[in-house]
């Protein structure tokens, strides 16, 4: 079973509290999925640095996932300053990750 | 001159028309797209479109929406958009993140995608049934 917290936040302009809410919801879900794809297909990470006279010059990186997920549960979900917290839960088994 | 074979396509599309329109069934494509900057949402998009062709005939699971008189179906899901993405996004989900990271800034970029399903969707006097077809 992975269980993650996924944040998001109401964009500043919006109709009434119920949309900011919503908004907020719906960005905290897409976080949530996020965290389970880090966690289940793993992260992409590329890093470049310059090096320029012997001085660090610029440093940039970059990290992507992206996977399918199917399954996944919201479990518990709160609002608070604008900020919304869901948290969320996948089973998994081990049968199901070898194919 | 169609052999017996040849007939069965049509028979079995005469059939399924026949059946949605005693049931009061209709047939439609949903997908949804969601695409959040920095955890906040910037652009959304549900589409929905009729189904030109029969779906398959497997179902998966249903949801039952309160409906007002006469409301269609885009108005519905506007109104419980939240309820229908809950219940289809437990069958596929597809999630995508980019983040890229400086010294002074940082930027995350993620696209949720609820691929294009097709649902059959029986409207009734004061409910709506949205099933999941395979």
């Amino acid at each position: 079973m992975i269980t993650v917290i996924g944040q998001g936040v109401a964009p500043s302009i919006t109709a009434s509290p119920a949309q900011a809410y919503a908004l907020a919801k719906r960005s905290a879900i897409v976080d949530g999925y996020r965290q389970i794809a880090e966690k289940v297909a793993g992260v992409h990470v590329e890093g470049q640095d310059s090096i320029k006279n012997m001085m660090l010059a610029s440093s940039s990186t970059r990290t992507w996932v992206e996977a399918f997920i199917r399954g996944a549960n919201i479990t518990n979900t709160t609002f608070k300053d604008g900020l919304c917290e869901v948290e969320m839960e996948i089973a998994l088994s081990y049968s199901r990750l070898l194919h | 001159m169609r052999s017996r074979n040849g007939n069965r396509p049509f028979v079995f599309t005469t059939l399924t028309l026949i059946a949605s329109l005693a049931l009061g069934a209709d047939e439609y494509y949903i997908g949804y797209r969601l695409v959040a900057k920095n955890a906040q949402p910037i652009n959304e998009e549900l589409a929905v479109s009729k189904a030109m062709r029969p779906c398959s005939a497997t179902t998966l699971s249903s949801l039952t929406l309160i409906r007002t008189p006469n409301e269609s179906l885009d108005s519905l899901l506007q109104r419980e958009q939240t309820a229908f993405l809950e219940f289809a996004a437990l069958h596929n989900v597809h999630i995508k993140n980019n983040e890229t990271l400086h010294p002074l800034s940082s930027q995350s970029i993620n696209t949720l995608t609820i691929p294009s399903h097709c649902y059959v969707v029986e409207f009734n006097n004061e409910l709506v049934t949205i099933t999941l077809t395979q």
